[in-house]
């Protein structure tokens, strides 16, 4: 039985396609539109999905959608009717969207499908959180689980509490819009001056930066927190019912000034209320577990929805030891709930029989994207007059490996693209974790992005207790942990000096993976999931005696992570990295051609 | 390379590497031309029928002057084009807002007064410190004719 999963029209679009249960295809559409969190019908996913599948004519049984429009529909005009006479602006930006695509959803199912030459014989509607909540547990290695899903809205729910058995998924308890903490996180990431539902993951990793000094006052005034982790905002400081901003000048006051102007620097003030905010979002996510331990007795936890990427979150959540195990949805955000919505389908509607295998999930590494042969890739370099050498076997992960010892950095680029938020060794840049400029000559150089931005580590499986207080698999970089003690440098490192310092101290003798707080957001590698990324980190362990590198997404700041060869070489050429691979392709910087580029190339993306 | 490479299924859903040409626009079709003409004919014979001279002088000339320049000035109906789109979504946000403007005040105002008069707040917005838990529970698990529905 065939299964297209769908999400789109409010961020991160994406198509799953899954073959008997067995997820066979995955994508974001802003791989292929190259329009970062692309948020229209994903055309070219679910083409790439039925192609990888070779679904033709009346194969596809089932099309699931992931969310109820009306319902969430229905919820809008309710706010509408809670806030008028305020909301007009709001209602003027969101009405022409829904009345021209949202509220059309299966006319635009059946229109996508039939340009793709398919069409599908029945169309099905999850809810938000159900699609979450079943691409968390389905995939996961448990036959029965708690669930705990977070994120900004879906429907109605904000966040849920659900209980997976075998097949079925039984929704247990929810909180409701407006009070949500995924919003509320969103809202301070609005303040400090980065974009909602892009820039959250920055706040998470300026927090430890700064200190704690406004935990009191959101306590006190943004939330009613109960021990059982639920909570309800106090909308007076909250602009996201009634205008679009996502604060009101009520906030203004209690964090002593008005909201950041983005792109303008980044204060002590800043950096406090990131500090302050993890802080608070870690307490309510332990408590809301601790809550869901008491209410389902269940031994293992599947968490899923935007909140559940944060890792620092996720970190702690595992070292309080709530739970035997966690597992976390790689593609947690709306892309994953395409999945979900597939999975659900299977399982939950056709009542089809889920069986788990301790220890492995069944999301193949998140390497579910399209790959391209040595053959076409040979072909596309020979057409454009571009120099590559060619290597095989032990020769190619030696020859990346002996680049990455003289500091060079390498643009990665084989096998099956990511789903997913993370390039995890298929569509990354990768270099020499040892080196103490590669931090600031990846992010300003490579990346155009903020200085202060962390960079995270791929470590052989086998070594990563060798380097970090790590203690099981964390595969897809959704755990944070701390760098061993003996690796540090702490005399070096005072917290006292002004932030731009801070950021190029050397904490450890793994520096340009090693935060200020001395964690790392760490991937442990495995043959089995990624046999050549495993080779090229174990080559370089060879050479060095580190089995632990440097990986970040193979793309520039507001740019998608690239999809195609031809993103790949394009995006190579107007950074500075020093090397591309290509498949079994090397490519020198050095060696190439001029470059006929658009000198405005920046202006095309926006920033995130 | 001399001849085309062959490319894969998936490669050739979505990576059109061989065939791209950037930038290029290709004219419209002689049907949708002709169709384009027949419209602002059809607009001109009705101001014409209503005895409306020169307006219909104007519909018959603007539309037989896109009709030529689609067909034998390409790059002049581009540019014709492009500014009707503009017009076009000028003329779509003004209509939207007087539209929507008196429906978003008729219909939310009424109803947020409503709600006021019955002490109503359905977004549940108003905190209770004495509660103990804001966790609501969940309705039954959704039948197979409800995955169905879009609500």
């Amino acid at each position: 039985m065939n299964i297209l999963g769908i999400s789109a029209y409010y961020h991160d679009s994406a198509a799953v396609l899954v073959q008997d249960g067995r997820i066979v295809a995955a994508a974001q559409e802003e791989r292929f539109t190259r329009i970062k969190h692309d948020h229209e019908f994903p055309l070219q996913a679910i083409r790439y999905c039925l192609a990888e599948a070779g679904i033709s004519g009346e194969e596809l049984d089932a099309v699931t959608f992931y969310d109820k429009p009306i319902l969430k529909f229905a919820r809008i005009m309710e706010t509408y009717f809670s806030t008028a006479p305020k909301g007009l602006a709001s209602f003027m930006k969101a009405m022409p969207l829904w009345i021209k695509q949202k509220l059309w959803i299966p006319y635009k199912i059946e229109k996508g499908l039939a340009q793709c030459g398919v069409s599908a014989k029945q169309i099905y509607f999850g809810e938000h959180h159900e699609s979450h909540a079943a691409s968390s547990f389905y995939p996961s290695p448990f036959d029965e689980a708690a669930i705990l899903t977070m994120d900004g809205v879906g429907e109605w729910a904000t966040s849920t509490i659900a209980i997976g058995r075998n097949n079925k998924i039984e929704m247990v308890k929810e909180l409701c819009f407006p009070h949500s903490l995924g919003l509320l996180y969103s809202a301070l990431t609005y303040f400090t001056g980065f974009r909602v539902n892009s820039g959250e993951y920055k706040l998470m990793g300026l927090a430890p930066y700064g200190k704690p000094k406004y935990v009191d006052k959101i306590y006190e005034h943004l939330l009613d927190l109960k021990d059982d982790g639920s909570f309800r905002l106090n909308m007076d400081y909250f602009g996201y019912m009634d205008g679009l901003k996502m604060t009101s000048s009520l906030m203004d006051k209690l964090f002593d000034g008005p909201p950041r102007t983005p792109e303008s620097p980044i204060t002590e003030r800043e950096m406090d209320i990131a500090a302050s905010i993890q802080v608070v979002t870690e307490e309510i996510v332990l408590r809301m577990a601790r809550y869901t331990k008491r209410l389902t007795g269940m031994k293992y936890l599947c968490l899923s929805g935007g909140v559940a990427l944060n890792c620092v979150a996720n970190g702690r959540l595992l070292r309080e030891k709530i739970f035997n195990d966690i597992y976390i949805q790689p593609a947690s955000g709306d892309a994953g709930g395409a999945l979900g919505a597939a999975l659900l389908t299977w399982h939950q509607i056709e009542n089809q029989p889920r069986s788990s295998t301790p220890g492995k999930d069944s999301m193949q590494g998140s390497y579910l994207g399209p790959a391209f042969t040595d053959e076409e890739i040979e072909a596309f370099l020979t057409a454009n007059g571009y120099v590559a050498e060619k290597f095989a076997g032990d020769t190619w992960s030696k020859a990346i490996a002996k680049r990455m010892t003289e500091e060079k950095v390498i643009g990665l680029f084989q096998g099956r693209m990511e789903f997913g938020p993370r390039a995890l060794g298929c569509r990354s840049i990768i270099g020499d974790a040892r080196s103490t400029d590669m931090q600031s000559t990846m992010n300003l150089k490579i990346k155009y992005r903020e200085s202060f931005r962390p960079f995270a580590p791929s470590c052989l499986a086998e070594k990563a207790a060798d380097y970090f207080d790590l203690d099981r698999p964390s595969p897809y970089m959704l755990i944070v942990a701390d760098v061993k003690e003996e690796r540090c440098i702490t005399d070096n490192a005072k917290q006292d000096v002004p932030f731009e310092k801070q950021i190029n101290q050397q904490r450890s003798d793994i520096p340009a993976i090693t935060h200020v707080d001395y964690s790392a957001r760490i991937q442990t590698v495995t043959p089995e999931t990624n046999k050549p990324y495993y080779d090229i980190i174990t080559a370089f362990h060879e050479l060095t005696g580190y089995g632990v590198i440097i990986n970040t997404s193979f793309n520039v700041r507001g740019e998608p992570i690239v999809c195609t060869p031809e993103d790949a070489y394009r995006c190579f050429m107007r950074t500075e990295m020093d090397c591309l691979v290509l498949g079994s392709f090397i490519l020198e910087k050095s060696a190439q051609p001029v470059f006929d580029d658009d000198e405005n190339w920046r202006d095309s993306y926006k920033l995130d | 390379m001399s001849g085309q490479y062959q490319q894969n299924k998936v490669s050739a859903a979505i990576w059109d590497w061989q065939n791209r040409k950037q930038g290029e626009r290709t004219a419209p079709s002689l049907l949708f031309s002709m169709i384009t003409l027949a419209i602002g004919w059809a607009i001109g014979g009705l101001f014409y029928i209503y005895g409306h001279m020169v307006i219909a002088g104007i519909a018959f000339g603007i539309s037989t002057f896109v009709f030529i320049a689609s067909r034998f000035f390409p790059t002049l109906y581009f540019g014709i084009e492009r500014i009707f789109q503009k017009l076009s979504v000028v003329v779509g946000t003004v209509l939207t807002w007087i539209c929507l403007v008196p429906f978003f005040y008729i219909c939310f105002g009424m109803g947020r007064i409503s709600q006021l008069l019955k002490k109503k707040d359905p977004m549940q917005r108003a905190l209770q410190p004495e509660a103990k838990s804001y966790w609501q529970s969940c309705k039954e698990s959704a039948s197979v004719e409800q995955y169905k529905r879009q609500f």
